[in-house]
């Protein structure tokens, strides 16, 4: 799994590729704190290079999504190729979470 | 019919996958991502609470195309020896309708097994678990 963050128009965006399951979330899930702990108050998960995702992965998800809930910090994912928006559709994530087409619909949507 | 023997690992799960990868009949390929979460997901139940802590167990891994009530299918089947447990009787549903704040995290292996497979199956024979998941042939193979 590849992790790569930049800032853009002040929003940190956090581009996933690759897979992720039990063996890889735990890079993700650290990435995550390290922009938390780093004051980033405003987050987009691009997630149009990630081509799997297991339940492993959703718990690191949900667990990002609890983690910016506590520290007040704004949320969106987008991208989602078609295996990793099928499980999120399954699980409810879709619906539960802020989820958009495009890069530049979650902008808009945390501007 | 192509079998593997893994130790009972986490680490092994990038090489059940290329073993997946190899051995998936043509005409099953666009079932493959699903084949691996279902791989995953019962495999880390293997790996993670099968055997006791300490010790190192195996599962065996096996794939094969068969017909089901007169359907092509393919069978993906997990056999592990450690305690009797039947993943599909014991795992309760989850809630899918509460929000992001009250969701549990975790619980959703399971659920997912059985939203992307037609038929799943578990016995305990000869002292091992024995678990059967069947896909049905893809639409456009």
């Amino acid at each position: 799994m590849q992790i790569n963050t930049t800032i853009q128009d002040g929003i940190s965006v956090t581009k996933v590729a690759g897979r992720m399951d039990a063996t890889t979330v735990t890079a993700f899930s650290e990435e995550c704190q390290n922009l938390l702990n780093s004051g980033a108050g405003r987050v987009i998960i691009d997630l149009g290079g990630l081509e799997y995702i297991s339940s492993a992965g959703l718990r690191g998800i949900l667990t990002m999504v609890k983690s910016c809930k506590a520290k007040g910090a704004a949320l969106a994912f987008c991208s989602l190729q078609s295996m990793v928006a099928d499980m999120f559709k399954l699980s409810g994530f879709t619906s539960m979470l802020n989820v958009f087409d495009s890069i530049d619909e979650a902008v808009a949507s945390l501007r | 019919m192509p079998q593997l023997n893994v130790p009972a690992r986490l680490e092994q799960l990038a090489f059940v996958n290329d073993f997946l990868t190899a051995n998936i009949p043509q005409e099953f390929r666009a079932c493959l991502s699903n084949l691996e979460l279902v791989a995953e997901e019962l495999l880390v139940n293997v790996f993670s609470y099968a055997y006791p802590e300490g010790t190192t167990g195996k599962a065996e891994i096996l794939l094969k195309s068969i017909y089901f009530d007169g359907r092509p299918m393919l069978c993906f089947t997990i056999k592990d020896w450690g305690a009797p447990f039947n993943p599909f009787a014991e795992a309760p549903k989850p809630d899918l309708t509460t929000d992001a704040e009250t969701r549990p995290i975790g619980g959703l292996g399971i659920y997912l097994i059985c939203n992307v497979t037609e038929h799943q199956a578990y016995s305990y024979e000869a002292q091992a678990n024995v678990i059967d998941v069947y896909f049905a042939l893809p639409e456009n193979h």
